[in-house]
């Protein structure tokens, strides 16, 4: 039996540019890893 | 306009990592710095991106799986594919043809209020409820509580102890890693952070960090780079070190050794910062905040810069270990003030660097800091969905201690144990992920208000400061939560 469709789709949950356009590394939640609680650092 | 046609004969290659959940999957890439909770026929389709199938068979296996017109799928995975392409999360379609590549990067960044409405009524926050992740996303090791530096705010209360091996009596030994690795990788881990104390005080942490890599995992070190140098950072490169994160909480020998409790770690972590950045190993300086130093950030930002480093972020003090003895002593109580700090020395370094350094200061917004700006809220920024719980501890990643054992975070420590079982050495990663009945708590603890929420730094969005404050993990929700005041930690 086939599945039920729904088209494809991605949420971005995490990562972004800085305010100045530069890609931040992902390393940057380690901060975040380490219990300060900030998603932003992610 | 990109047509079907156009592109039937490409044959797309995914560029990041893919896991199944029970909602759908993650795709997972810190290459383009990018997390994606992605529904069920993204995921499948992702999975055909392997480099063996053309657009075409594509259409035609996702034709055999799904209850759909050949047709609405064609334009469906044609769309999906470019804007995939858009936003790197694939490679191998050809877009020269896309003219509108800004708006098509745009939505597929930042979905719809529609949209998320939506996928909120299906599985609500990732990581937690219905959004439950089957494993930790990643997972940090602090490989040894031993330490070569004597930081007055080290949470770990690290030890500075001569050994054989580097690491400290009781503490898991190279073989006993390699089992704990590998339940990790079993479990579906992306990335692990290698932490301590000072992980690279391990005589083994080399060949430790070959095993991650042989496992297919990144990982990000946390360090304080005084044993860093031009060899070994060849070493780092070569193993899947993504990037090094070490500190910067003085601005010269005096300020920064005194932090440090050791006399020339000053010089010994720069030298091994500048091996980072002529190695082009990506390295960012955390900057842990307290009265001490709150007053030198400018300095600390120019120091920064001089020796070459793009990207400080400031943390505030976190409970435990040694800063616990020395808390009324570092914990910034006048938070007006600190508010004032942060937002002077972002528009010191705004003015004088522009975008050539990156300094995070720890505030939920910096309304007010420019004239005539638009007031600039992180939560919207670094998680622009609004879909992840404000801390991920127990809901999209864990710690583990010296001792094999799963911690919620390391300042969490031995203060919240996970319960009933916490032994990754006699229990598997998913085992105990997916059963524990603090890990459970702890996910319950979030409520509908939560979801979404700008307030990054209330009290409710960190469970060790809930724990401490309450003795528990669901605090009674007041009014003032429903209208958005802050909880303060």
């Amino acid at each position: 039996m086939k599945k039920v469709y729904q088209p494809p789709m991605s949420i971005k949950v995490s990562g972004t540019d800085n305010e100045y356009g530069l890609a931040v590394g992902i390393g940057a939640g380690a901060v975040w890893a380490i219990g300060i609680g900030f998603v932003w650092v992610w | 306009m990109i047509q079907y046609e156009d592109i039937k004969e490409n044959t797309p290659i995914i560029k990041g990592r893919i896991r199944r959940e029970s909602w759908g999957g993650l795709f997972w890439s810190h290459d383009i710095t990018r997390i994606d909770a992605i529904n069920d026929v993204a995921y499948e389709l992702y999975e055909l991106c392997d480099g063996t199938n053309t657009v075409a068979q594509i259409v035609d296996k996702l034709l055999e799986q799904y209850d759909i017109e050949e047709d609405i799928l064609k334009k469906d995975v044609t769309e999906y594919l470019i804007n995939s392409m858009v936003g790197q999360c694939v490679d191998g379609i050809d877009i020269s043809g896309v003219d509108n590549i800004k708006e098509r990067l745009e939505a597929f960044d930042k979905i719809g209020e529609g949209q998320r409405k939506s996928l909120a009524d299906q599985i609500g926050m990732i990581g937690v409820g219905k959004g439950s992740l089957k494993a930790p996303m990643k997972v940090l090791i602090e490989f040894t509580h031993n330490c070569n530096l004597r930081c007055v705010h080290c949470f770990a209360n690290a030890e500075c102890k001569v050994t054989d091996q580097g690491y400290l009596e009781g503490e898991l030994n190279k073989e006993q890693w390699f089992k704990v690795i590998d339940t990790i990788c079993d479990a579906g881990v992306f990335d692990v952070f290698v932490s301590g104390g000072e992980p690279l005080i391990r005589k083994d942490i080399f060949e430790i960090m070959e095993y991650i890599h042989s496992k297919g995992m990144g990982f990000c070190l946390l360090t304080n780079a005084t044993y860093i140098n031009d060899e070994n950072v060849e070493l780092l490169k070569k193993f899947g070190c993504f990037k090094v994160e070490a500190n910067l909480d003085g601005y010269n020998a005096e300020t920064y050794d005194l932090f440090r409790g050791v006399k020339g770690a000053f010089d010994a972590s720069v030298k091994g910062i500048k091996a980072c950045l002529e190695h082009n190993l990506p390295i960012r300086v955390n900057v842990t905040v307290t009265t001490i130093n709150i007053g030198w950030l400018k300095e600390i930002a120019d120091a920064a810069y001089e020796i070459g480093i793009r990207e400080v972020c400031c943390v505030p003090l976190e409970q435990g270990g040694r800063a616990d003895k020395n808390w009324e002593k570092l914990r910034i109580k006048d938070e007006k003030s600190a508010e004032k700090a942060y937002k002077e020395v972002y528009r010191y370094v705004r003015e004088k660097y522009g975008n050539k350094l990156m300094f995070i200061v720890p505030l939920e917004n910096l309304e007010g800091i420019n004239e005539g700006e638009e007031p600039y809220g992180f939560a919207e920024h670094w998680d622009c969905n609004g879909l992840m719980p404000p801390c991920g501890a127990g809901k999209y990643h864990c710690s583990i201690n010296p001792y094999g054992k799963m911690i919620l975070c390391p300042t969490a420590g031995s203060f919240i144990k996970i319960e009933p079982y916490d032994d990754l050495l006699t229990h598997s990663l998913s085992e105990i992920w997916n059963n524990s009945a603090t890990l459970i708590d702890i996910r319950n603890a979030m409520k509908p208000q939560c979801f979404g929420c700008k307030h990054i730094l209330c009290e409710v969005a960190c469970p060790v400061a809930t724990y401490r404050k309450y003795g528990k993990f669901i605090p009674e929700f007041g009014e003032d939560c429903e209208s958005g005041v802050i909880r303060k930690r």
